[in-house]
């Protein structure tokens, strides 16, 4: 969709994240998990119960080694020993390989939950309304895909599989104590409440503290990717400094968001520390106690001890990654914030919902827009524009468009003129649909601009040109995945873009980041042959041959006018010599159409449009 | 309003000056050290280190005092030796918890400090005046600049628990050999074997887990280009398309990914059994020693709880090696990114050249000059105070413009003030002559902020806003000056940015002024009026500064004093009328 777009540069320069795309409350955060976790069922169950039987197993080792400790306090035979020993390394060998498949069986379930929600998230993303992206920018869509997404890799990787395990191993180890005796179970038990104390007030605290360090990370990220991307203009500025201490504050800021987030955790730290000795103490006095009355072995109270000392590491690491797991919390509801509200189950992000169809729908049209078989039985409105009574307004008290009526017939050519700011851009907006009418309707191809059918009969290029990262043929074949190299060859030879063959590596050639830089004009020719690829009845073209020398910008006129050929389209022209050659012209003044017919007519009839013509036409040869 | 030429070329801070001036390359090692290591964190990480340390020790000495409790005070039965037992259990829980929180406290501050450190240095190399010769996908420095440079510092943690992993293990080693010689020695002498063992385990880790770190960064860097490219995505109904695309990348990284844990479930599968087996071994070595009278009850459970917590250190170095592989191939990528090469060499012998402020003549581009690779420049001589336009060949002239900015290199032959721009520094080039890229580049700032970027200590000049009716612009903001330019703030339009990065650029005090292409998003009337206002600023304020104008547009070629047009045969110089006249290759030209 055109917009009245920034120049060539994509608008790094966006909102801090404060101001942007809506961020997920917790249920919705925690609704999303739950179906992640139902859509893996299988997984989670198999991996969950070779967890629990690979802890039963480590926990046998424990309980062979009070045995032996038995042993020697009778005075055993040593072939007691050997055999404790022997069973002790089967025990261990089995539960290494359970946690081993356990672990990969997690790593498993939880990769491809990942893979799919970033991939949900870069569909989410893609399709956020227009509107929106021009309020909040690209800069906080672009954290949320790779920071917040990252966090989340992380979390799966690292963190998961760590907390799985301690989870089941503290789980059985409790019930291997009960088992000994159930007093050694209650010992143990008093350590509770100080855990649930702890972890009750890491609760509270850390779900803000660490939401605040993603924010504070996310302000880095736009910062940073503002001074990579208009690095050639602070440098021609002299400003590099000044955005260096920008970068500074910024993650200077993230840097103690981060320390705030520690000190949560070392409280937390402090009382779990603190429920480990009341337990390893109550269980060393009930120790004594039982021994003392006879109603333990020894043997029996080394292993309660021994038990109750295995416990501080699955705590310590449910500790160590608690926060972690805060922090993929709050990324993770910065990246359902952008999955649209029917939650993961209503996207199919395989399915391309409007391109198959649309081609389905056009199939049988001809170029005219005469008659068209297919679905879709479209009425003589076919690839025509309709405005009607349009009214438009940013801020309420500034309308930019007061009641604009236009009719563009199929296949009709209407170039649209005047002074910057009179609205030209944003009726080609409200024409692609980017914007909705404050007042009035937009009809495209018969149906509401910015509706699925009018959004797949329409295409729109604008001065904002973006060479994609890949090769040339990739980037064309985003307008035509199913193109092949002649098909692509054909519409660039249509704009004039012979020079595909001076490439190091002709259609194969790496081009936009990272590869070969593509100058403005040809990369405007490239946008044009992605046009050309598309089956577009209607084109909005903003600007879109503005952008070269004069040279280049002839070559792109033609280019322009043969991707035209046969389409309607809808041309926001600065160079008079364009609208002299279109249909018609519709000329444009603080938001309002002035005039509307041809050159001649209006050269003859309406005295703005002379005036703009005289301006432009002194000083050249004519 | 004095002559800007006249004041004082602007020093910037030396700050930057790019990282490699140096001549020590940027290495894994060094990147690493710097991290850790600088900017007084050296004393922070010994600090950090000690704190883990004592914690682990702490954490060793538990079994030790659970041994005496069973044998000082639960086989004789002797209360009183459990009440001073269990004192000494809670004063050795004291130290653990305080240990860990000075030492967690110092190593964030290491990690974060030192991530925040290397990214600094990871902008400053990216804004160098130095440039760089091929430069990198945004969304891939982003990348490397927001999660390799914590992984880097984040090696603080890893090798602060790889110390305290090690002396947990020297003080295990320690009472067990006070229980039992030979048991001691044992354990001493198969330690540190199966640690080397698991060192050349994880190596064949570190390649799939950088496999896996750069399949998911290819993601990121996809995901960003085509959020940047969102509206023209949009405009040819791309969207699924690249969604599809971002898919198959996202399959690739998962794939890449389930490889590395398969080969890190196995390495920590290894990790723990052998770990465990040292346990079973001891666990009976100390039975049969006990049987024979070699040692206590309670040495042996002492032995056996010992044998069970060595598990922990060992384990720790087992995954804190897994742990480095990764974080050297981020140290690996962050290196290369500090050691990217720059566009212009360091000054050599021949710089040191200054631009003379009283030279009559602004530019001199020689016949015969060329860029570094060749493309031809356009003779020509520019004086001060002159109005130069310049058309015709999109390349050369392109080149001509992107050679006087700096951002191409140029074999000798062009001159900047009698200096050649060969020897001059970037940065002096760039403090006499401002030649902004074409593509409008605004930042996230008050309007009045972006106006005067290359004026700083100046507020935005009256005459220049009404001069590019930038006045006007501000009429229809509802912040005026104070706007913060955003996707919210202000929804400009193409002409309304470039009007603001026109008048950005005017307000400039440099010597000299190359614009590229400043009006193509202007219509014809406005174009007109800004031709006509600032030539008028320019002569009325008697400046002494040469403008350039390389441009297509007949409207400012007809407002300059005189213009260069560069064809297949040459160039030829002259007013803009005459040229229309006399040479009909202008008039194919000029627009």
């Amino acid at each position: 969709m055109s917009t009245p777009a920034p120049g060539t540069v994509p608008t790094a320069a966006t909102a801090p994240p404060a101001a942007a795309l809506p961020v997920a409350d917790p249920a919705a955060t925690r609704r999303y998990a739950w179906q992640v976790l139902r859509t893996h069922r299988g997984g989670v169950a198999a991996a969950a119960v070779v967890l629990l039987v690979g802890a039963f197993a480590g926990l046998v080792p424990v309980w062979l080694i009070g045995r032996m400790v038995d042993a020697v306090a009778a005075d055993a035979a040593p072939s007691r020993l050997w055999w404790s020993a022997a069973a002790l390394v089967a025990a261990l060998v089995g539960a290494t390989a359970l946690a081993a498949v356990a672990r990969l069986l997690v790593a498993r379930t939880f990769e491809h939950a990942l893979a799919d929600l970033r991939e949900r998230t870069v569909h989410a993303a893609l399709h956020v309304p227009p509107a929106q992206v021009e309020r909040a920018g690209t800069g906080d869509l672009v954290a949320r895909v790779s920071g917040d997404v990252d966090v989340l890799r992380t979390a799966v990787s690292q963190v998961l599989p760590a907390v799985c395990g301690a989870g089941a191993t503290i789980l059985l180890t409790v019930g291997g104590l009960a088992g000994l005796d159930w007093r050694f179970a209650v010992a143990v038990l008093t350590a509770v409440p100080l855990q649930v104390w702890g972890v009750r007030a890491f609760g509270r605290r850390a779900g803000p503290v660490f939401r605040a360090e993603r924010a504070a990370a996310a302000d880095r990220t736009h910062q940073v990717l503002e001074a990579v991307t208009a690095a050639d203009t602070i440098r021609a500025l002299g400003t590099s400094d000044a955005h260096e201490r920008r970068v500074e504050r910024a993650s200077l800021r993230a840097v103690d968001r981060t320390v705030e987030g520690l000190r949560v955790q070392l409280a937390f730290a402090h009382r779990l520390h603190a429920g480990e000795l009341v337990g390893l103490g109550a269980v060393l006095v009930v120790g004594y106690w039982l021994v003392g009355a006879g109603a333990a072995t020894v043997g029996a109270a080394t292993t309660a001890a021994l038990l109750v000392h295995r416990l501080f590491d699955p705590v310590g690491i449910l500790l160590s990654q608690v926060d972690d797991l805060q922090r993929a919390q709050a990324a993770l509801a910065r990246v359902v914030g952008v999955l649209p509200a029917d939650g993961p189950a209503g996207d199919t992000p395989d399915a391309a919902p409007g391109t198959t169809d649309a081609r389905a729908a056009v199939a049988g049209t001809t170029v005219a827009g005469t008659t068209v078989a297919g679905t879709h039985a479209p009425t003589t409105d076919a690839g025509t524009i309709d405005v009607r009574g349009v009214t438009f307004a940013y801020d309420p008290d500034r309308p930019v468009l007061h009641a604009v009526d236009l009719h563009v017939a199929a296949g009709e050519v209407v170039a649209l003129v005047g002074a910057s700011g009179a609205g030209k851009s944003t009726l080609a907006r409200l024409v692609t649909g980017a914007v909705a009418p404050t007042a009035g309707t937009v009809l495209v191809d018969g149906a509401p601009a910015g509706s699925p059918r009018a959004a797949t009969a329409v295409a729109a290029v604008t001065q904002e040109v973006h060479v994609f990262a890949g090769t040339l043929a990739d980037d064309l074949r985003l307008a035509r995945p199913d193109a092949d190299d002649a098909r692509l060859r054909d519409a660039l030879t249509l704009v004039g873009a012979d020079w595909v063959d001076d490439l190091p590596e002709g259609l194969r050639t790496a081009v936009g980041a990272g590869g070969l830089p593509l100058s403005p004009d040809r990369a405007q020719q490239v946008a044009l042959a992605r046009l050309a690829l598309t089956d577009a009845r209607v084109v909005v073209l903003d600007e879109a041959t503005a952008e070269a020398g004069s040279g280049a910008a002839r070559t792109l006129d033609v280019a322009a006018r043969r991707v035209l050929a046969g389409r309607t389209a809808l041309v926001v022209v600065h160079r008079l010599d364009q609208a002299a050659r279109a249909d018609r012209i519709a000329l444009l003044d603080a938001g309002r159409v002035v005039a509307t017919g041809t050159h001649d007519e209006l050269l003859a009839g309406c005295e703005p449009y002379a005036r703009l013509w005289s301006a432009w036409h002194r000083g050249r040869a004519s | 309003m004095p002559s800007p030429v006249s004041a004082p070329p602007r020093r910037t801070r030396d700050s930057s000056a790019p990282a490699t001036a140096s001549a020590t390359p940027w290495t894994v090692r060094r990147v690493a050290g710097h991290a850790l290591l600088a900017a007084g964190r050296r004393t922070r990480l010994a600090v950090s280190t000690t704190g883990l340390v004592l914690h682990e020790v702490a954490e060793a000495l538990v079994p030790v005092l659970v041994g005496a409790v069973i044998d000082h005070a639960v086989l004789p039965r002797d209360g009183r030796a459990l009440g001073l037992l269990l004192g000494a259990l809670v004063a050795l829980f004291v130290v653990l918890s305080w240990s860990w929180r000075f030492g967690a406290l110092a190593a964030t501050h290491v990690t974060t400090l030192g991530e925040h450190d290397l990214r600094l240095l990871g902008v400053r190399r990216v804004l160098a005046h130095r440039g760089t010769a091929r430069p990198r996908a945004a969304g891939e420095v982003d990348a490397v600049l927001t999660s390799d440079t914590g992984q880097v510092a984040g090696t603080s943690w890893a090798v602060g628990e790889l110390v305290a992993a090690l002396a947990a293990l020297a003080v295990a080693a320690v009472a067990m050999i006070h229980a039992s010689p030979a048991l001691g020695v044992g354990v001493l002498v198969v330690t540190p074997a199966l640690l080397v063992a698991l060192h050349h385990l994880s190596r064949p880790l570190d390649a799939r887990t950088g496999a896996a770190q750069q399949s998911a960064a290819r993601t990121v860097g996809a995901a960003a280009d085509m959020l940047t490219g969102l509206r023209v995505l949009t405009g040819v109904g791309a969207r699924p398309a690249a969604a599809a695309r971002y898919r198959a990348l996202s399959r690739d990284a998962l794939a890449a990914a389930l490889h590395a844990a398969r080969a890190r479930v196995a390495f920590t599968g290894v990790s723990s059994l052998l770990s465990g087996l040292v346990l079973a071994g001891v666990a009976l070595a100390a039975g049969l020693v006990a049987l024979d009278g070699g040692m206590t009850l309670g040495q042996m459970v002492t032995v056996v709880g010992l044998a069970q917590y060595v598990q922990r250190p060992m384990d720790a170095v087992g995954w804190v090696l897994v742990d480095l592989a990764a974080r050297r191939a981020s140290a690996r990528r962050v290196a290369a990114l500090l050691e990217d090469a720059p566009l212009h060499p360091a000054p050599g012998a021949a710089a040191g050249a200054a631009p003379d402020p009283s030279h009559p003549v602004a530019i001199e581009v020689t016949p015969g000059a060329t860029t570094a690779d060749g493309t031809p420049l356009p003779p020509l001589r520019v004086a001060r105070r002159e109005v130069v336009g310049v058309a015709g060949d999109a390349v050369r002239t392109r080149a001509l413009v992107e050679a006087l900015a700096g951002r191409t290199r140029v074999a000798p032959g062009v001159r900047v003030l009698a200096a050649d721009v060969t020897t001059l520094d970037p940065r002096t080039l760039r403090d006499t002559v401002h030649a902004p890229p074409h593509d409008v580049a605004l930042v996230t700032a008050p309007l009045a902020d972006v106006l005067t970027a290359g004026a700083p200590g100046t507020t935005p000049d009256p005459d220049v806003l009404h001069a590019t009716t930038v006045g006007e612009v501000l009429e229809h903001l509802p912040d005026g000056l104070a706007t913060v330019l955003d996707g919210a703030g202000a929804r400009l339009s193409g002409g309304q940015r470039q009007r603001v990065a026109l008048a950005r650029a005017w307000a400039t005090p440099h010597a000299v002024l190359v614009l590229h292409e400043p009006t193509t998003a202007l219509d014809a009337v406005t174009e007109q009026h800004v031709a006509r206002e600032l030539v008028a600023l320019h002569a009325r304020r008697g400046d002494d500064r040469a403008v350039l104008l390389v441009t297509s547009s007949a409207t400012l070629l007809a407002a300059c004093d005189r213009v260069v047009v560069v064809h297949a045969h040459g160039t030829d110089s002259g007013a803009h009328v005459d040229l229309l006249a006399r040479v009909p290759a202008y008039r194919e030209v000029v627009a």
